[in-house]
């Protein structure tokens, strides 16, 4: 198995990659799909604490569990945030969230 | 370098590649089907972390689910019959909190002291272990999370009725 | 778990990739063989359900036929329209393809003939048989064509749709293979393998103590392999041909492949969780070849119904399809776990089982039928009242147009 520290990093790198998505990107779903990377890179992390400190942590693998609740939470973000981007669109017509401007001034 | 090392390294620089794909892709289709290749690749490296449960999780949630709400999406806002600029104004300012967020991350990991085992003498996690412990010391968020699930499910039914008079 | 361990094979010790490399040719064999004998058989048994008599002309009884068309296939132009997608549109039989072969993994033909005897069999059969779906949206997408797109959106809801009701009448079958792994204080580990599954069925197969669970997952293959009355994804007299309908020569034929493939794939899973498998009225010290004989016999028992099935059952509408599925299945699906663990947990015979999930079947298909009753009625009368009258359409009729 790798060292834990190559894991990290690799999982690093793919969080800053979903930051760079959700910052740049205009359409509401490409944003959404910049946090599911985000989301994936930190479930790594949980996971590779969870295996590699199992035994020096006296047996507990917490971090599995939470990569499990993250997985289902991910499932209904998705789903609801998919449900308002819809809505968005047959209201105003896109789905782009920077012109998406009513309560701005 | 063992046979497992080479292959985690490939499936990282696979993850890596196509997490670029998702955020770079000039086409959001594009973009949406690199993400089922990133998302394919994290549940490979829960294989080579030995949770194969997890990663099967992660293929029937994200591989099916997930992805086919996303393209739906896609096609209700028709992405395809309208192009137009992906990409926001403030590219380089994104790429500078996204390197420094990056070099901040390494940093940490390098100068931190692990308290880990020997990768080497690391056994795999049995799964039957994680049904136990889900089951009983974390029942109750398990049950909660049902919860969760039923309300995001009739939000997002909710949210996308048609208003009265619509069509 | 005994395995089959090929370098042992004939007295030979070979290396692990020569083993590995003699396995994936007998699969891409079998899977060659297997697309080829079925879309003969399924043209055969159509012809007889349709008093024709089928190919006669290629081979003996026309066995060729299905090779003729296979080089026909593989000599064709392969086309792409212009303004296609490239990549997505190349690139989406591979999807299609691949997930089908990688479910040959688990499957257990007998006892010890498993690629791979995975602890978690069922599970990875179902997480990587979804994936299939990618390809074929891609191809809907790529294809840049209306009934493509219509097509591939119409697959993935019905698939999504009918993966829930299948997984949930298995996971009543694991929860018995469980209880009775726990019996004697042991782990339920290995309930979700497939071979354990059909171990666990000498005597009596789950069809017995799980009708309902058989006629769910039954549906839902068909729903899934998009195979008549399910068939809208691909129904050529609404969407044209659906998701490959651009698509010519070898890649249309990899989608036919995948799809034969997951055909022959679903049902000997079916068959092992349902019917017993390998197992069911011998037991496990037949030997091999009378374990082999009983897998395709269960197989092919099971291949014919699907054929029967598109022989008289007429389509259904998209709507319909989707309500079966939700208002329908997977209620009775739940329910069914429920009574299922409810009954376990409180320590009931398993005959209990098997008489409440004949219940629910009695119920289910009481309610279908009292539906296509009313339904039929109505349709009916409603003809009786608003006769259909011809009419002269002329230019000036202002209902008619021109």
């Amino acid at each position: 198995m790798p060292p834990l520290e190559h894991v990290l990093v690799i999982s690093a790198i793919l969080f800053s990659i979903g930051v760079y998505g959700v910052l740049t990107r205009r359409n509401a779903v490409n944003i959404l799909m910049s946090v599911e990377l985000m989301l994936n890179a930190v479930s790594i992390n949980m996971v590779a604490f969870a295996i590699y400190g199992r035994v020096a942590f006296d047996n507990t693998f917490t971090g599995i569990i939470f990569a499990f609740f993250i997985v289902v939470v991910a499932a209904a973000e998705v789903a609801l945030a998919l449900g308002i981007v819809v809505r968005l669109f047959r209201n105003r017509a896109t789905a782009n969230v920077d012109e998406v401007n009513l309560l701005k001034w | 370098m063992s046979a497992t090392e080479i292959v985690f390294y490939c499936i990282a620089f696979f993850m890596i590649a196509s997490g670029l794909g998702v955020v770079l892709a000039r086409n959001i289709v594009h973009s949406a089907l690199a993400l089922i290749l990133a998302l394919g690749a994290v549940a490979g490296v829960y294989v080579i972390l030995t949770v194969e449960f997890l990663a099967l999780t992660q293929l029937v949630v994200y591989g099916a689910a997930v992805i086919m709400l996303v393209l739906f999406a896609l096609m209700l806002t028709r992405a395809r019959e309208r192009p137009q600029a992906l990409f926001g104004k403030n590219r380089p300012i994104a790429f500078v909190i996204a390197a420094g967020l990056l070099t901040a991350f390494i940093a940490g990991i390098v100068a931190s002291e692990w308290a880990t085992t020997n990768p080497d003498d690391i056994e795999p996690l049995p799964f039957q272990e994680i049904g136990d412990v889900l089951f009983s010391a974390w029942a109750v968020p398990f049950e909660v999370i049902s919860v969760v699930l039923v309300i995001a499910m009739a939000g997002a039914i909710l949210l996308s009725q048609p208003d009265q008079g619509e069509q | 778990m005994p395995e089959i361990v090929l370098s042992e094979f004939a007295g030979l010790s070979l290396p692990d990739w020569i083993d590995a490399l003699i396995r994936i040719v007998f699969i891409v064999a079998l899977m060659t063989v297997n697309a080829l004998a079925l879309i003969y058989l399924e043209r055969k048994i159509l012809a007889r359900f349709q008093q024709r008599v089928g190919p006669t002309r290629t081979g003996p009884f026309g066995m060729l036929q299905s090779a003729a068309d296979a080089l026909k296939l593989l000599t064709k132009e392969d086309v792409r329209p212009t303004s296609a997608d490239r990549w997505v549109f190349e690139l989406a039989p591979y999807f299609a393809f691949v997930p089908v072969f990688l479910v040959f993994i688990p499957i257990p033909w007998t006892e010890t003939w498993i690629v791979r005897d995975l602890e978690l069999g069922f599970l990875y059969v179902f997480g990587v048989l979804g994936l299939n779906l990618v390809g074929v949206v891609m191809a809907g997408w790529g294809s840049d064509n209306k009934y493509a797109l219509l097509g591939a959106v119409r697959a993935a809801a019905q698939a999504i749709s009918y993966e829930l009701p299948m997984l949930l009448v298995s996971v009543g079958v694991i929860l018995i293979v469980a209880a009775r792994l726990t019996v004697d204080g042991g782990s339920a580990f290995g309930a979700v393998n497939l071979n354990v599954i059909a171990l666990e069925q000498t005597t009596t197969p789950f069809i017995l103590l799980q009708p309902l669970g058989f006629a769910i997952f039954m549906i839902g293959a068909l729903a899934e392999l998009h195979r008549p009355p399910f068939d809208m994804p691909i129904a050529e007299s609404e969407v044209v041909g659906g998701y490959f309908v651009e698509y010519s020569g070898i890649r249309w034929s990899f989608f036919f492949l995948a799809e034969y493939t997951a055909l022959l794939l679903l049902v000997v899973i079916g068959s092992t969780v349902f019917l017993g498998g390998w197992n069911f009225p011998f037991g496990e010290d037949v030997g091999l070849g009378l374990q082999v004989l009983l897998t395709i016999a269960k197989t092919s028992a099971v291949i014919f119904i699907l054929f029967w099935s598109r022989a008289v059952l007429p389509r259904l509408r998209i709507d319909q399809l989707m309500a079966f599925s939700w208002k329908v299945l997977l209620p009775f699906s739940i329910v069914q776990v429920l009574a299922n663990a409810i009954i376990l947990a409180y320590g009931g015979g398993e005959w209990i089982i098997g008489i409440t999930s004949l219940a629910l079947l009695l119920l289910l298909i009481g309610l279908v039928y009292g539906r296509a009753r009313t339904l039929s009625r109505g349709a009916g009368r409603s003809l009786n009242k608003q006769p259909a009258r011809p009419r002269l359409i002329t230019a000036h009729d202002p209902a008619g147009g021109d």
